[in-house]
């Protein structure tokens, strides 16, 4: 039989000679190639990270930063997921009460993309009142894009290794050591680890590894994040215009309006628009192709009919994220869960590893939303134990999918929040692989002082 | 901290603005002193503004010292949209960073709601708590356009950017007055505003500079902060009292001090060691920032440079990174940081170990020893 190596020979020959033959020498340099040669690499390393998102670009700098092997698995094209490819380039909140609450690697990457772009800092002085100053005052504009780039650099800067467009099929455990398969374009990865970190925000890999996860019935819809041209806000006569559309329209020029003041102490906010996605969910490809096509498809609903208003004719799309941005899906069962009460009422844990701040936050049937603010002083922290499935090892979960209730979960899911959780799963991950121990038996004051060294900031 | 510009109290006829002549005032509120002064023997008698036709004049009060203390403004206006009501005679105060402080009525004047109800002493104090703030939604828009409903509406609010105003325009007026509260707002936040700072700005010496960069107000401070001059040389006092808000002040405060110290003030010395010290006193967030200060002198105090030394080993590698750049921009190679900086090849962390080899391979290097490191480092890759 022949071998592969021979059959490619014999192939790219009978390609240069039919295709040499049929035209000029300007295509005898075209060959006939194996299209699809799957590669079957068996991969060694002590962390892995799944999910280049927001707490995994940070977790895996973490874990690169000490020194630690560190493998980077991300299904799509780019990292930072909300912030870049969700298009919610706007990340917080790093600030409560005066005082910063989360810094560290998250706030580096913020700080770093603010520079770079010339961008400008809320001034954090001003303390938000939920009347005049409302609470996404303090969130830090960034470019998306700029975000994503800065993330891979300060990444391979750590010695992760990214894999792009590779996603995790089978999950095993045996003897300390995780087995990893992952499928990708091409590709079919064998990846042995002695710790994951699963950042997916849809606890893929805890389910995949048959530990428990919850979901509610009734999920927040995403978002399919847009902005559109053509037309000035301030001419609209909004009278002719049905209520329901102001929103929009005037959403997506929200830097020329009336959120100015006097002595401008916050930069422009960030226009955009968007289209909700009821029940949308990105753990599958099949569930995120469903977002995707039924954003897509109410967008342009939605431009066509905003076109139909006076002052509105000329609408066009300037710009529209790849995927659609998704607040809910699966959370796992953790050794803690953070509950509403605990958030609202700012407990501090004694295996605290990172702030939270945020209102209570729950999108509700995509026509409401139920806000509870935290209350002067109050400030939420996010426990190590609610970071690992029950009964688990050498498993860690950082990002939206942490163990929480379903109120606690809508405030803590946001960006800053989830940077700082990373952190703390990274740091928590290599202090388990040096001393070979499942992260639950790290001392909790061990993780801490380390986070702390790296410039995370602990609750006490 | 700016919040507690919000916590404000009634402060009748004594103290405050007892030497102001133009009435006879009854009902008074203000916030609190926020920046330093002495407060002896107030003196109004310089008159910025007078308006021909009302006769309005803007007062800036000065101490016994000549210092400018406070502004002040008679106002006459009409209180009730409808004009149905009687116009208002009172006074406006703002501080000297055009920062509003407080306002009175004359004898026998007094606020009332659309309905001419009297107001009473809460309706006062939540006055007074609105027209501090300034960052009610009522700057650049009409009254008439404030009221319509589609524009105070909040428009469906997603994570992060949500409406300025969820809640409608009744939180952000005294009940039953929205005319005279959107009328006062402003009149405080208006045109005369702008004109204090800068009278206030055309009269800054160093000392009334230090003076406001002492205010316990975190506004005052950011106001006097972008007061400073890049090309000026810095006097000890204001010196002192930058490194103190980088050292005690909140984060914005501390890093806009930072970013307003130029390459010609670290031209002192004294600022430069000063900043090293608070290195090793702020917050991780911070420290960054300040090495990359460092970065934009023209040259690096030797005590600078033997401080720093000394934290090689103890940084991560991150703050590591930035210590060695900073070298190599000002070409810092002595031998004892070259060995230093070699050890660190050998201490098993990667990522540190890249830092130290690139600055290792900028510098021209004679001593055998750390050759043959950097070779087995090199080699080991």
């Amino acid at each position: 039989m022949m071998n592969k190596i021979e059959r490619r020979r014999v192939l790219k020959s009978l390609g240069a000679i039919s295709i040499g033959a049929a035209a000029g020498s300007l295509t005898n340099s075209a060959e006939l190639e194996v299209v699809y040669n799957v590669d079957k690499p068996k991969l060694q390393t002590d962390v892995l990270v799944v999910g280049g998102g927001t707490a995994g670009v940070i977790a895996a700098i973490q874990a690169g930063r000490m020194g630690t092997n560190t493998i980077l698995v991300e299904n799509g094209s780019q990292l930072g997921g909300t912030t870049t490819t969700g298009g919610v380039s706007f990340p917080g909140i790093f600030h409560a009460w005066g005082k910063q609450i989360i810094g560290g690697i998250g706030w580096e990457l913020v700080m770093e993309c603010v520079t770079l772009n010339d961008g400008k800092l809320p001034n954090f002085s001003i303390i938000p009142n939920n009347t005049s100053v409302r609470h996404w005052r303090h969130q830090v504009a960034v470019n998306g894009p700029l975000y994503a780039l800065l993330a891979e650099e300060k990444c391979m800067e750590a010695g992760v290794d990214i894999r792009y467009y590779e996603t995790p099929m089978e999950v095993s455990y045996n003897n300390g050591q995780w087995t990893v398969q992952t499928i990708g374009k091409g590709v079919q990865a064998e990846i042995k680890c002695k710790q994951i970190i699963d950042c997916t925000g849809n606890a893929f890999v805890t389910s995949l590894a048959g530990f428990s996860v919850l979901r509610e019935a009734d999920t927040q819809p995403g978002s399919l994040i847009f902005r559109i041209g053509g037309y000035d806000f301030e001419d609209l006569d909004l009278a002719e215009i049905p209520k329901r559309f102001h929103g929009v329209l005037r959403q997506n020029m929200i830097n020329n309006l009336k959120l100015k003041t006097p002595q401008g102490p916050f930069p422009p906010s960030v226009p955009y628009g968007y289209v909700y996605v009821p029940g949308a969910d990105s753990t599958t490809s099949m569930t995120h192709t469903k977002a995707n096509l039924e954003g897509r498809e109410n967008l342009l609903e939605l431009l066509r009919t905003l076109r139909t208003f006076p002052g509105c004719e000329k609408i066009r799309i300037l710009d529209i994220q790849t995927e659609t941005a998704v607040r809910e899906t699966f959370r796992i069962e953790g050794e803690y869960q953070v509950t509403h009460e605990d958030y609202v009422q700012g407990k501090v844990f004694q295996d605290a590893v990172s702030h939270s701040f945020y209102p209570i936050d729950l999108h509700r049937n995509g026509k409401s939303i139920y806000q509870e603010f935290l209350k002067p002083g109050v400030v939420a922290s996010i426990p190590l134990r609610a970071l690992i499935p029950k009964n688990s090892k050498n498993l860690l979960v950082a990002g939206r999918c942490i163990s929480s209730d379903r109120l606690a979960n809508s405030a803590l899911r946001v960006q800053a929040s989830c940077m700082g959780m990373g952190q703390a799963a990274g740091a928590a991950a290599v202090l388990a692989h040096q001393r070979n121990v499942t992260p639950i038996d790290v001392p909790v004051a061990e993780v801490q002082a380390l986070i702390e060294e790296y410039g995370g900031i602990v609750p006490r | 901290m700016y919040h507690s510009l919000l916590m404000f109290f009634v402060w009748m006829i004594v103290g405050y603005f007892s030497c102001f002549p133009c009435m006879a005032q009854t009902i008074r509120y203000a916030s609190t002193q926020t920046i330093p002064f002495d407060w002896q023997d107030l003196r109004h008698d310089t008159i910025y503004f007078q308006d021909s036709l009302t006769g309005i004049a803007l007062y800036q009060v000065r101490n016994f010292m000549d210092i400018p203390i406070y502004y002040a403004r008679d106002i006459l206006t009409e209180v009730c949209f409808d004009s149905i009501c009687r116009p208002l005679r009172g006074t406006i105060y703002w501080n000297i960073t055009g920062r509003y402080l407080g306002f009175a009525l004359p004898d026998g004047e007094y606020l009332s709601r659309y309905d001419h109800e009297a107001f009473e002493e809460p309706d006062y104090t939540q006055l007074n708590s609105l027209l501090a703030d300034p960052y009610l939604p009522f700057y650049g828009i009409t009254f008439q356009a404030l009221i319509q409903p589609t524009e105070i509406e909040d428009h469906t609010s997603v994570d992060g950017i949500s409406g300025a105003t969820s809640t409608a325009i009744s939180s952000y007026v005294v009940h039953g007055a929205a005319y005279t509260t959107y009328t006062m707002w402003n009149i405080v936040y208006g045109p005369m505003r702008s004109y204090i700072e800068e009278i206030t700005t055309d009269q800054l010496t160093s000392k009334l500079l230090t003076k406001i960069l002492q205010s316990d107000s975190d506004a005052d401070k950011i106001w006097g902060l972008k007061k400073i001059e890049p090309n000026a040389i810095l006097d000890i006092q204001i010196e002192r009292v930058l490194l103190d808000l980088v050292e005690n002040g909140d984060f914005s405060v501390a890093h806009t001090t930072l970013k307003m110290i130029s390459p010609r003030h670290l031209s002192s010395e004294t600022l430069q060691v000063g900043l090293l010290h608070t290195y090793n006193t702020v917050e991780y967030n911070l420290r960054k920032p300040i090495l990359q200060k460092f970065m934009e002198a023209a040259a690096l105090s030797p005590l600078v440079i033997e401080g720093t030394s000394k934290l090689l080993s103890s940084m991560n590698g991150v703050q590591l990174g930035y210590l060695l750049a900073l070298y190599e921009k000002h070409k810092i190679y002595s031998l004892e940081i070259l060995a230093t900086v070699a050890e660190l090849l050998q201490q098993g962390n990667r990522f540190k170990a890249e830092k130290a080899h690139k600055y290792l391979s900028s510098a021209r290097i004679d001593s055998g020893q750390i050759k043959e490191v950097l070779k087995a480092y090199e080699t080991s890759k």
